[in-house]
């Protein structure tokens, strides 16, 4: 596992833990958070950094936006985190407080009228190129680049719910249950968020295939 | 059969290809998937849309571009505490001249209350009228038997109610006495004083005293309620001489008030 805080990159062997062994870490570092001891709170940001970061990009399409979010959704995790019990895992918690906060910030957006289209040059740039497949031959890649854009752009379309729900469940491979309370939904609608979006989605990929 | 089949498959398709069916579901949908095309190809579109999302997404973060977060993070955190009431609290602890300071002046404050606390409530009572609350009830009441007022010309004055005056034995000689009283709001007489008077008539005059303490009166009233007053009478006694035999006279006279 790499540290991120490390100068230079190092690879530890992880050893082998048990369940109640990382409910038993967590919980020690929620404790430690809770009363304010910086080592901890810093461990707590760098080990879930990266999946804030990623979660808010894939939300707002923005990297300086992400950044901001990332930094609002750590300080409010520690302003909150001496009510935190251990109802779910800590991540499903701070992705609910990302998610929230990246509702905030959409509808802040939209008050401003800020186009919520994003051009894929710009995509690209803020999600970086995307990552060709192995041995795929440059028809079939560029095939998968277009079908990339259209869906992305038909994303960028959705309501932020059905957005947000498709993004934690096919890019972060969340479960119903914890998407659920991360959205702060019942099963049920997260089930009929999911396959709204998803029709909106093969409704872009067959108008696309089309000749 | 395939159709009904599919109709009952197709409403988990999107729970197979998310892996949210339980095992026996998975495996049965999985069975009719082998057999119809149709459904087959709706899990592929699935996982289609499934791998465009995947691949539009961020490819990784740019190298040392959360490198700030972290300690950013902690600065701000840092700033809240110290701004916090919390913090602030914190600092009020630091010099600890002041918390004795701060300790003592608190507690004096305490033992003053609960002293006059244990004042009013243990020693004090309103049964005695020379306590503290006997006093301040009486403060608080003007025209109570413990506070009584002056008569004034919107009060109805006392009367008298009996038929029986006071009947002493008086020497000839003139005499004016001037007496203190308070009529209650019975309509008793209390603290009856004598503020002028000849000194060698005591005795006759402790007997006039006595008799008018029994004496009962209808209260004065102000504004239809009974009110305890002071007054102050003059009794006047004035000999007529005439051609009467010299004898032990025995004068019946009213009480007269005046205010």
């Amino acid at each position: 596992m790499n540290d991120p805080q490390a100068g230079e990159l190092s690879v530890k062997r992880a050893p082998a833990i048990g369940w109640s062994e990382v409910d038993g870490r967590e919980a020690e570092l929620v404790q430690r958070c809770a009363v304010g001891d910086e080592a901890a709170c810093a461990s707590l940001v760098a080990e879930h950094q990266r999946m804030v970061f990623q979660l808010g990009m894939h939300l707002l399409g923005d990297q300086d936006e992400a950044l901001d979010l990332s930094q609002e959704v750590f300080l409010r995790v520690f302003r909150t985190i001496r009510g935190f019990r251990g109802q779910s895992a800590l991540r499903t918690w701070i992705y609910r407080i990302a998610i929230n906060q990246a509702r905030n910030r959409q509808r802040w957006w939209k008050r401003r009228h800020r186009s919520e289209q994003v051009s894929l040059d710009e995509h690209i740039i803020n999600h970086g190129e995307m990552p060709s497949s192995d041995g795929g031959s440059p028809d079939r890649l560029l095939r998968q680049k277009e079908t990339s854009e259209l869906i992305w752009s038909a994303l960028d379309h959705l309501p932020f719910d059905q957005r947000t729900a498709i993004i934690l469940r096919e890019i972060d491979g969340l479960s119903y249950e914890e998407i659920a309370y991360s959205l702060d939904v019942a099963i049920g609608t997260v089930k009929s968020r999911l396959t709204r979006a998803r029709e909106a989605l093969r409704a872009q990929l067959r108008e696309a295939a089309r000749p | 059969m395939i159709r009904t089949a599919c109709r009952t498959v197709r409403q988990h398709l999107a729970a197979y290809h998310d892996g949210e069916l339980p095992v026996e579901m998975q495996i049965a949908v999985q069975a009719h998937l082998r057999e119809c095309v149709a459904c087959a190809m709706e899990v592929n579109e699935l996982e289609g849309v499934g791998d465009a999302l995947r691949a539009g997404a961020s490819a990784g973060v740019p190298d040392g571009l959360l490198d700030g977060l972290v300690p950013g993070v902690v600065s701000r955190l840092k700033v809240e505490q110290s701004e916090s009431l919390g913090g602030r609290f914190s600092e009020m602890f630091e010099d600890m001249h002041l918390v004795y300071a701060a300790l003592g002046a608190a507690f004096a404050t305490v033992a003053s209350v609960a002293l006059m606390v244990g004042i009013f409530y243990f020693g004090a009572s309103s049964e005695r009228p020379d306590s503290i609350a006997g006093l301040l009830d009486a403060m608080a009441n003007p025209g109570s038997n413990a506070n009584p007022v002056q008569l004034s010309g919107r009060m109805a004055l006392p009367r008298s109610i009996d038929a029986a005056t006071p009947v002493l034995p008086m020497r000839e000689e003139d005499a004016v006495l001037t007496l203190a009283a308070i009529v209650t709001r019975e309509g008793r007489i209390k603290a009856i004083e004598l503020l002028d008077g000849n000194p060698q008539e005591r005795r006759e005059i402790l007997e006039l005293l006595d008799a008018i303490s029994t004496a009962r009166f209808e209260p004065a009233t102000f504004a239809g309620s009974p009110v305890a007053v002071r007054m102050v009478w003059m009794v006047a006694h004035y000999t007529v001489r005439g051609s009467v035999p010299r004898e032990t006279r025995v004068f019946r006279f009213p009480l007269s008030t005046v205010a």
